[in-house]
């Protein structure tokens, strides 16, 4: 077992020398405002979670369409009934081919690592080999994972632009966009604007359709581009109390539009705003997302009980802030959490990283060996079976044209 | 419908094996810099607050373990690019991110003479991790009074380098710059590949 902050070694980075070691084991993350895990397969990630990214597999397959609400309904049933996993149960009905679970799985592992990836403070904990069962078999390659965040992080600095802030109530345009004369829109798209009245705000909406903040916002922000929906500046107080739904509570959950700042915030001592600001209760989850819920994975190792009860709070317990009072992500904050010497983490982190990283096979000529370089021989690039002349002759006219 | 039992499945992955090429340095010669230049990929918050020369240098964070960016030439075609961290107490970090690199670039600080002791150190090390092309590059030139000429000189002497590995002065903000280091050390890796070829 590794521990250590984010201050020695961001998240990213942790990210990256676990999958270029190819290690396996659960990475978990934790601080004050939530937790999260990641499990790594050789290196690749095959399940990731955050207390702030939870849509459920059945909330994400019925969102997109791709499943009925009625479908999943009875997939449901069954799996409490057999205990069998959803998506293997949606699979034998019918209802869903194998690809669209593959994409659902996916989009959860890209949401918790995208959640994840934002967190600048708190504590992490590398325990090697540890497994769990997982709905599907699909791992994810870091790679693409940072290249889907930092895509993220430039389409929400985008969305930004139109839709600064969480409060931001939004209303039906009162007239079709110039020139339409029939508008398509999706399925998501629907179950977002059918909540767009002029009272919700952006967060509202989000927390209403049970989706990502990310997701829900981004749909927005198109039916804003196709100008169907647009602002409406009612105070929120206003729209609180002019709605019937209420949405106080709703508010609790706060929607994330920029990377994670306010719950950096939130984990420094000594903040003042968070001393002014009373934890508020916490939201009953959306019904339809509970009443779907599939089954987390069964850790194999035995430990779930243990780790459940060290799970910190959850997004509801977070301790909110006001947009308007938030620091510059440049302020220097500091993590107030348990902390270990740095060069501790620093040697133990090489020390486990650099045990998984073998040494690539050279190429000997067949018959040859005993001329096979000794192993404290440098490795020379000529000698490196897997450096091809085409792939880099390919490389070089591609830095050409760059 | 079929129905493939997952637990029967192999896990698929799209993970590729690295070509990479090392952007190693002192602390501000300008790593993550040259790699942002390039790269396809936008580099996710790999810097941190810096406690030490933080206002000698003009430079308010460092990296702490690895800049990484990626080019990518066709389906099957990557060329990963990863910038160490400059500080020496990540040290520990630079035999890890050497692993599989096809070549190095070596940066140098033109305006701070400790730049130069602190490269010398980092290119010993990098050499005995593998026998590969590198060249040297003399950043912010335009903040010291001396000419490229004697900067290149300069850095060549105090590393002790052949006359046959290149020293140039170079602005990582400058994407044909950039290009020009990159090619060179793909050049050479080329030509090294060539040359056992032929000779069997």
């Amino acid at each position: 077992m590794l521990k250590g902050t984010l201050d020695d070694f961001t998240l990213s980075d942790i990210f990256r020398l676990t999958a270029l070691a190819k290690k396996t084991g659960r990475l978990e993350v934790e601080r004050r405002t939530g937790s999260g895990r990641v499990y790594f397969r050789e290196g690749d990630v095959y399940h990731a979670e955050s207390t702030k990214s939870k849509e459920l597999l059945g909330s994400k397959l019925t969102r997109s369409g791709r499943v009925t609400e009625k479908q999943l309904r009875r997939a449901v049933i069954e799996q409490e009934q057999t205990g069998r996993r959803l998506g293997e149960l949606l699979i034998e009905q019918g209802a869903v081919e194998e690809d669209e679970i593959e994409w659902a799985i996916r989009s959860q592992i890209e949401d918790g690592v995208f959640d994840l990836l934002r967190w600048d403070l708190g504590a992490f904990v590398w325990e090697p080999d540890v497994e769990i069962d997982a709905e599907v078999p699909l791992t994810v390659s870091v790679e693409n994972l940072i290249i889907e965040a930092s895509r993220r992080l430039d389409e929400i600095s985008q969305i930004r632009k139109k839709i600064p802030s969480a409060d931001v109530v939004l209303a039906m345009a009162p007239r079709t966009p110039d020139g339409a004369h029939q508008i398509n829109i999706t399925s998501e798209e629907w179950q977002v604007l059918v909540l767009v009245d002029g009272r919700r705000s952006v967060e509202d909406i989000a927390t209403s359709t049970g989706a990502e903040a990310y997701q829900t916002t981004r749909l927005l922000f198109g039916l804003m581009n196709a100008g169907l929906i647009e602002h409406k500046q009612v105070p929120v107080g206003d729209a609180d109390e002019s709605d019937g739904e209420s949405s106080t509570s709703l508010r609790n959950n706060v929607v994330e539009l920029q990377p994670d700042v306010d719950d950096d915030i939130a984990d420094v001592e000594g903040d003042e705003r968070q001393q002014a600001v009373a934890t508020p209760p916490a939201p009953p989850p959306p019904a339809r997302a509970h009443a779907f819920r599939a089954d987390p994975p069964a850790e194999e190792d035995g430990r779930a009980g243990e780790r459940g009860a060290r799970r910190p709070r959850r997004r509801e317990d977070r301790e909110e802030t006001e947009p308007s009072e938030r620091e510059p992500k440049s302020t220097p904050r500091r993590y107030k959490g348990p902390r270990v010497d740095r060069s501790v983490v620093v040697r133990e982190l090489a020390g486990l990283f650099s045990e998984g990283i073998k040494p690539r096979p050279r190429a000997v000529p067949s018959g040859d060996k005993d001329k096979a370089p000794a192993p404290t021989q440098k490795r020379r690039v000529e000698d490196d079976d897997q450096v091809d002349p085409k792939l880099i002759g390919r490389m070089i006219d591609g830095v050409k044209e760059l | 419908m079929r129905r493939v039992p997952p637990k029967a499945r192999a896990h698929r992955s799209t993970s590729q094996r690295p070509l990479k090429i090392v952007v190693t340095g002192p602390f501000a010669a300008g790593k993550t810099t040259l790699i942002e230049t390039i790269s396809e990929v936008a580099i996710v918050a790999t810097e941190r607050d810096v406690s030490e020369h933080a206002s000698e240098y003009g430079k308010a964070r460092t990296t702490v373990a690895m800049d990484f960016g990626r080019l990518t030439f066709g389906e099957d075609c990557s060329l990963f690019l990863f910038g160490t961290p400059g500080q020496r107490r990540f040290e520990v970090m630079w035999e890890i991110l050497s692993e599989g690199m096809i070549g190095f670039i070596l940066l140098v600080h033109a305006a701070d003479p400790r730049s130069l002791e602190e490269a010398a150190h980092i290119f010993e090390e990098f050499k005995r991790y593998a026998d590969v092309p590198y060249l040297v590059g003399v950043t912010h030139s335009d903040q010291s009074d001396t000419t490229a000429e004697v900067l290149i000189e300069a850095a060549r002497a105090h590393l002790d380098l052949p006359d046959e590995v290149k020293v140039v002065v170079c602005d990582p903000r400058n994407k044909e710059e950039v290009k020009s280091l990159m090619l060179s050390i793909l050049f050479e890796v080329h030509r090294r590949i060539e040359a056992k070829a032929v000779a069997g």
